[in-house]
């Protein structure tokens, strides 16, 4: 029996290879996921272990705030006057007191240096081979308070050189430097992409610090000594308030850390490729639905000879495993390019990932070989059971099969449909999970009720083809066989109907966002800084004291414990309520924010139980708890986050710029008047976004712009494996209809017209695929979009008019698919054709 | 095209296929006329050379050498695009098996010729040859709710639609049983008597030959014989006579 499967499979190469291909690309979507991810993580750990190679122990502060975990936490600073005690402790060779902050790099041409979301630090420049990670590459270490140096790619990128001035900002303001050296960090030039800027120690803590107190301080234990005793001793001796970890667990904090960000865009990309297999699991069952039909005879040969169900059952999976595991090992080859793939598109999306060898780790080969060959044997059971009812009987006739029943796929589609719209309309309430699930659900009833609708669909949306006959014929075609019809058009619908969801949940965001933004701003112009970076102090003063500007009101952004749980709270003076923030008052009265007092979204409130008059503890990361009153509720706001306290409380934050602010004109002065000035002061801050309430709501929509299209890029590739499918099914059924197409061709049907007809085929069946995805997305979209309102999504908007290109689309995408198999049957051998048996 | 000529005739038409040692000549010289109007069998042992002369004249193949002609039309020099036009508008064809769409009844099968080629049936002829053919209420049937021998019959309807110049059948009763295959013959031969059709018939049945005027005999790619208003007596007899004769 294998070695009959065999045969047969060889003999339909062609059709193998283009039914693998579906699995080859959702494999290597898988496999590239998986890469990339491995490698990324792999250079992350790399570098982590590097730069703390030098450091035995740290000295780190307790956790700012009580409770918070991970790696990336606040912390509390190390008093500076432990250092002395630290060096002097036996068996501590030497120690080093760490500083930093932010610190933009100007360009030789005055631009901001972008770093890509990477963050730009200033540091203090460790001199001291035993503790430090920095290695001098070129030039000197910077000497003096006028000396800096930089990490070698940034000095690189930015087009700076050894011995020139240049150009820092830092949250005190301009700083003018000479560039002595640059610096590697073990031997790669960089840091994950962040531009570092490192000045000698004094200068450092001078610039960067604050008064008494370093980040951390690392320790190089002295030779011969054990780090575990040294550890020990240590935690002895320092007070409460400081713990000590050693180099090794502060390299795999950062390395989880940094994993657990990549967890998610993993599983980001994973749940893409899932969707790409999805896609390419109903390709492989018709495909398989298709080659069993036309084996029919075949199969009715080897029972007639006396070969079991069983056997014949088992035949069919043989070839799905065999196809399964082919069409996998290719796709992980491929998988190594998609990998690359993903990290370009990342890139042009705009972050930078750092680049180094790929990782292939044993765990993605085997994963995705077996889902690659698990994917496909699902999909083949179906047909491999149909396979086995064939008839012995069959064998001596030439009778086409019968066309199987559509009743269970009924039922089941029933069965699915209600409990899926269920989920949809339970989980638009706000629980995605659920949401999820419905979605899934409703998906699988309509890819089992599809047939019944397909041959209606195929007479309706080909009858505007039928004034010629190759479109009359191609309906026709399209209508014969409603399941394969069907088939082929979901693997379609299941693309489109992502799309779509994300365009209706795009565009309702960017209506929401549109007007809410410009309605809750009553400011002229909102600075901001980039990744939310402090506003120098000194630039914010300047600008309150513009003569055009009447109100200069600063937002303070920054994580907070409130209650028992971890959140975001800004602080903002109490009368910037109204004037330069406008809230819609739930209850209380939110132009009550004063010291002491707090203002609460209503959704949050309600989730935790507040309402005006109860008091709520709020811990900042510099201060301890503290009761608050809560004076009034607001609708959510998106400039604000869910808490707002008052300005007074800011002094609790890490840092003591604020990272927002919002500014109004004095009566009079034209809001082009206001701007320049306000533009001669922000000209220090090259990289300062400056946005009128349109600009703003311009910028939330471009973002928005930005998200939609990376997530149609990773959906296009289940689009590409549906479109596939078209084409595999009409190659398909141009060797089924072989004899047919002779026929009409000996009877006069010129080449141009049997091309015309297999693409007015492909053009119904694409639109098909095309309506009942819209369709389905379109309900996704608002179920998603009443799901998200507590995100800011509160408008709803469909965007007929793209959806409409949708479809459009499908058509041109349907005539494409349709040119290899109208090429193969228009030049079909007539004699030939007729000849075939 | 002219009417008094033969309805379609070659000269020297020679059929090659392979080369070297597994050349076969399928066609070695063959020069034939097929007469306006008349019903001509062509008959052969198999492997005689019959389909691929008739494939050959319809324009179905292509010659190795010499040339044929439908009416006064030369076809080595014609195009795929000609070719195909003239197969829609000047050839019927009606084939041993398989000859029917089976997404569209009777009657859009029969008129699926003209459709093709654009134009509209003449109701009165159309309604001529359904009425010859004899399958009154199963128009609207498909092919696979017909027998055989009723689906031969719409096949040779539609060959007939288009007023072609001529028809070619290959074997058409091949695949039927004799009282159907009689149907068929006998609906052949009335379009050749009453409606003055040509028609060119492959047939390995001295039965069905004697339905025709005149039957052609080929042996190994060579024309080697003819009877004219054959019985199945006589052609029965020039078989034995040529499987005789050593090839
Ligand atoms: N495509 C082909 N390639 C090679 N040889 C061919 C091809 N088609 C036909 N032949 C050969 O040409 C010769 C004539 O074939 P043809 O089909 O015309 O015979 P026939 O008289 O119709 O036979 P039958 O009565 O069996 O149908 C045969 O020897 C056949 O093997
Ligand atoms: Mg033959």
């Amino acid at each position: 029996m294998i070695r009959v499967m065999l045969r047969s499979l060889l003999v339909r190469k062609l059709r193998l290879l283009l039914s693998t291909s579906a699995i080859v690309l959702g494999v290597a979507f898988v496999a590239g996921s998986l890469t990339l991810t491995d490698t990324l993580g792999r250079v992350f750990e790399d570098l982590f272990v590097k730069v703390n190679a030098q450091t035995d122990l740290e000295v780190r502060g307790q956790v700012a705030i009580d409770g918070a975990t991970g790696p990336t936490v606040l912390r509390k600073p190390v008093p500076a006057a432990l250092l002395p005690a630290i060096t002097a402790l036996p068996g501590v060779r030497a120690a080093t007191g760490d500083v930093s902050s932010y610190a933009q790099v100007l360009r030789s041409d005055g631009a901001a240096y972008e770093t890509g979301g990477a963050p730009s630090s200033g540091i203090n420049y460790d001199g001291n081979p035993a503790t430090s990670p920095m290695s001098l590459r070129q030039g000197r270490a910077p000497a003096g308070s006028g000396e800096v140096a930089l990490d070698v790619t940034t000095a690189q990128k930015a087009g700076l050189h050894v011995g020139e001035r240049i150009t820092l900002l830092l949250a005190s303001g301009r700083q003018e430097a000479l560039l002595t050296g640059t610096f590697g960090l073990g031997d790669s030039d960089n840091l994950g992409g962040a531009s570092i800027v490192a000045f000698e120690q004094r200068t450092a803590e001078r610039l960067l610090g604050r008064p008494g107190e370093y980040d951390t301080v690392r320790i190089a234990a002295a030779d011969g000594v054990s780090v575990p005793d040294l550890q020990q001793r240590l935690t002895q001796q320092m007070p409460d308030t400081v713990e000590i970890a050693t180099g090794a667990q502060i390299a795999a904090e950062s390395a989880t850390a940094v994993k657990s960000g990549l967890g998610f865009f993993s599983t980001l990309l994973l749940a893409f490729a899932g969707v790409a297999l999805f896609v390419g699991a109903f390709l492989i069952f018709n495909t398989f639905s298709i080659l069993v039909a036309q084996r029919q005879r075949e199969l009715a040969v080897l029972r007639a000879l006396g070969a079991s169900r069983t056997q014949v059952t088992s035949s069919v999976l043989a070839e799905a495993i065999v196809v399964g595991l082919v069409a996998s090992g290719i796709g992980i080859g491929l998988g190594l390019l998609v990998a690359l793939g993903l990290r370009e598109l990342v890139g042009t999306f705009g972050a930078t990932l750092p680049t180094g060898p790929l990782v292939v780790s044993p765990r993605t080969v085997l994963l995705s070989l077996v889902v690659g060959v698990l994917i496909t044997v699902v999909a083949a059971l179906l047909p491999a059971h149909r396979a086995s009812a064939v008839r012995p009987v069959e064998a001596m006739r030439g009778a086409a099969p019968g066309q199987a029943s559509t009743g269970l796929a009924t039922v089941v589609g029933v069965l699915l449909l209600l409990p899926g719209l269920g989920l949809l309309v339970v989980g638009a309430g706000g629980r995605l999970p659920l949401l999820a699930a419905g979605c899934v659900l409703t998906v699988l009833a309509v890819a089992a009720l599809a047939p019944l609708l397909s041959t209606s669909a195929a007479r309706l949306l080909g009858a505007p083809l039928t004034h010629r006959v190759p479109g009359r014929l191609g309906r026709l075609n399209a209508m014969r066989n409603p399941r394969r019809t069907a088939t082929t058009a979901t693997a379609l619908m299941i693309g489109l109907a992502m799309v779509s969801a994300v365009s209706v949940v795009g565009a309702s965001a960017k209506a929401s966002f549109g007007s809410d933004i410009p309605a809750a701003l009553g400011a002229d112009l909102v600075l901001q800084l980039p990744g939310e970076q402090g506003i120098p102090v000194a630039v914010a003063r300047e600008l309150a004291a513009l003569p055009e500007v009447a109100h200069a009101d600063g937002l303070h952004l920054g994580q907070a414990k409130v209650g028992s749980s971890l959140t975001n709270v800004t602080t903002l003076p109490g009368p910037a309520i109204g004037r330069s923030m406008v809230l819609e008052q739930v209850s209380g009265d939110v132009t009550a924010l004063a010291p002491g007092r707090m203002l609460v979204d209503q959704d949050e409130a309600s989730r935790q139980a507040l309402q005006v008059g109860s008091q709520a503890t709020v811990q900042l990361p510099r201060s301890e708890p503290r009761s608050y009153l809560v004076v009034g509720t607001y609708r959510a706001n998106l400039l604000a986050s869910k808490y707002l306290l008052d300005s007074s409380a800011a002094s609790g934050f890490a840092t003591a710029e604020d990272t927002v602010l919002l500014l109004s004109a004095r009566p009079g002065v034209s809001a082009a008047a206001l701007r320049e000035s306000v533009e001669a002061v922000t000209a220090a801050l090259p990289s300062a976004q400056l946005r009128n309430r349109q600009e703003l709501a311009d910028s939330a929509t471009s973002q928005i712009d930005t998200a939609m299209a990376f997530l149609n890029v990773l959906l296009l590739l289940s689009v590409a494996i549906a479109v596939l499918g078209i084409v595999n099914t009409l190659a398909l059924s141009v060797i089924d209809r072989t004899r047919e197409l002779g026929l009409l061709r000996a009877i006069g049907l010129s080449r141009g017209q049997t091309r015309r007809m297999i693409t007015s085929e492909a053009v119904i069946v694409a639109v098909f695929g095309a309506l009942l995805g819209i369709a389905l997305g379109i309900g996704f979209g608002i179920a998603l979009q009443q799901g998200l309102q507590d995100q800011g999504i509160t408008a709803l908007a469909i965007p007929l008019g793209r959806l409409t290109l949708f479809i459009a689309a499908a058509a041109v995408t349907g005539v494409v698919a349709a040119v290899l198999p109208a090429r193969r049957a228009a030049k079909l051998n007539v004699l030939a054709a007729v000849a075939t048996t | 095209m002219t009417t008094t000529g033969p309805a379609a005739r070659s000269l020297e038409l020679a059929k090659t296929y392979g080369s070297g040692d597994t050349t076969v000549h399928a066609l070695a010289g063959v020069t034939v006329a097929f007469d306006t109007g008349a019903f001509t069998a062509i008959m052969g042992p198999s492997g005689s050379g019959k389909s691929t002369l008739m494939n050959v004249m319809a324009g179905l193949d292509t010659a190795t050498g010499g040339e044929c002609w439908i009416g006064d039309t030369p076809l080595s020099a014609m195009k795929d695009k000609d070719l195909t036009a003239l197969r829609r508008d000047e050839i019927g064809f009606i084939f041993q098996q398989f000859n029917l769409l089976p997404t569209l009844n009777a009657r859009e099968n029969i008129t699926l010729p003209m459709d093709i080629a654009g134009r509209t049936p003449d109701p009165v002829w159309l309604a001529q040859i359904v009425a010859a053919v004899g399958l009154g209420d199963r128009l609207d049937h498909r092919p696979d709710a017909m027998s055989g021998g009723q689906q031969q019959r719409v096949a040779v309807a539609r060959a007939l639609l288009a007023k072609p110049a001529i028809v070619f059948a290959d074997e058409p009763t091949g695949n039927i049983d004799s009282r159907a295959g009689a149907e068929v013959l006998g609906l052949l031969r009335r379009c050749v008597s009453e409606l003055g059709q040509t028609v060119v018939m492959v047939t390995h049945d001295p039965v069905a030959a004697s339905y025709a005027d005149r039957v052609v005999f080929l042996a190994d790619g060579r024309l080697v014989d003819e009877i004219v208003n054959p019985t199945a007596e006589s052609v029965l007899d020039e078989i034995k006579l040529l499987e005789g004769v050593p090839a």
